[in-house]
């Protein structure tokens, strides 16, 4: 078993794994993890894919995945942004109500 | 079973058991604690992978900006608050499913996976930066990573949308912390330059000297240092837009002599690299530690842009 299959099945295991966090998980902050589990999944099996057996790795992929490694960043700060929103807004809510 | 085939096996159930904790435990905290750890250890498996590039990108801002991000976020949110869990109906088939798409993409990933590798196409030549991921970064696919640069900048415009981030103010710190702050961050800074040189040739690169940078700055943040430099609506604005600005404004200029955009001429090509990388560290550092500042729980009176 080369690197490669071994660690693209791990990427299909963890992109499965946070896609099914994001889902079925209540809790907003829990569902920002499993999006970025979900995410660190893809670029495992990217890169697996890279793989050239004794020759060095096809750069465009982990040119790719670096650029994701960043978008997955500005995603999480965007949605940590909006959770923070609905939390102050339903803490208001609550305060209103007593 | 050689040795290394052991290694990858332990680090692979390793990275599946963090990745199955951080969505499970019922406490948040530990949930981001293991989060952290799993993006570390990912980071080691880049490097099993012949990917070090992204294994300096990964711990730093995969691991370290995202995980700092969300305890940031977590401890402004009050006392640590437990996760009740799905209900158990509903989660088992979703479970179920889970695990026939894992089953189908296996299906398909598999033979592409243990197929011989393909020839390496010819990629065009790259003149001087033989590091082959930074020269697909900045020269044969620059245009993906301009975009990129713009997604920071929509991420920060997205932030402030939904409410002042906060100024960074002067705190009390630990007085430990304070002073290992001063050691490693002047570290950091010149660390952080090494690697964006080291990029053209070797290893590094712009995202990873940005990523050791805002570290830096961030580590700073924690240790009560305002940062004053980063104060102001209009400064965090330029500093954002700065870096695409630049390598819109480079790729723009070379048409000039009627060629193709960003089609670096030959003898211009590792200046300007250089000069794009170079701002881009910056302007991505400086992005990251104000998104950084917009997790921390608000104090009122102090807020600005």
């Amino acid at each position: 078993m080369t690197p490669g299959i071994l660690f693209g099945g791990t990427g299909i295991a963890l992109f499965v794994l946070g896609l099914h966090g994001l889902l079925v998980r209540p809790r907003f902050l829990r569902k920002v993890l499993g999006l970025n589990v979900a995410g660190s999944g893809v670029f495992l099996l990217l890169v697996a894919m890279a793989q050239r057996g004794e020759g060095p790795p096809d750069p465009v992929p982990h040119a790719m995945v670096l650029t994701g490694i960043v978008v997955a960043v500005s995603a999480t700060a965007l949605a940590l942004a909006l959770i923070r929103r609905i939390h102050a807004a339903e803490r208001g809510h609550r305060e209103e109500e007593r | 079973m050689s040795a290394r085939l052991l290694l990858d096996g332990l680090l692979a159930l390793l990275l599946l058991w963090l990745a199955w904790r951080a969505l499970r435990l019922p406490d948040l905290f530990q949930a981001g604690v293991h989060f952290l750890a799993f993006g570390l250890l990912l980071a080691v498996v880049w490097l099993r992978l012949d990917a070090p590039d992204l294994a300096l990108a990964e711990a730093a801002i995969g691991a370290g900006v995202t995980a700092a991000l969300y305890l940031n976020t977590l401890a402004g949110m009050g006392t640590h608050p437990a996760d009740p869990g799905p209900a158990p109906g509903p989660a088992r088939l979703a479970g179920f499913l889970a695990l026939l798409l894992a089953g189908l993409m296996l299906t398909v990933a598999a033979p592409i996976l243990s197929a011989p590798p393909p020839d390496a196409p010819s990629l065009p030549p790259t003149g001087k930066l033989t590091n082959p991921v930074t020269a697909v970064l900045l020269d044969i696919r620059g245009y993906d990573t301009l975009l990129e640069t713009a997604v920071l900048v929509e991420a920060l415009m997205g932030v402030w949308i939904l409410g002042r981030t906060p100024a960074l103010a002067a705190e009390e710190a630990p007085p430990v912390l304070t002073g290992l702050v001063r050691l490693l961050v002047p570290v950091m800074i010149v660390v952080a330059g090494a690697v964006l040189w080291n990029g053209a040739a070797g290893t590094g690169g712009a995202f990873q000297g940005a990523a050791i940078l805002a570290a830096a700055g961030i580590l700073a943040r924690l240790g009560g240092f305002p940062l004053t430099f980063l104060h102001g609506a209009r400064r965090r604005a330029a500093l954002a837009a700065s870096a695409t600005a630049l390598f819109l404004g480079v790729g723009l200029v070379v048409m000039v002599p009627g060629r193709p955009f960003l089609d670096y001429p030959a003898p211009w090509q590792g200046t300007l690299v250089l000069l794009i990388e170079a701002v881009a560290t910056v302007s991505l550092a400086a992005v990251l530690v104000v998104l950084f500042e917009a997790t921390s729980p608000r104090s009122r009176g102090e807020e600005e842009s």
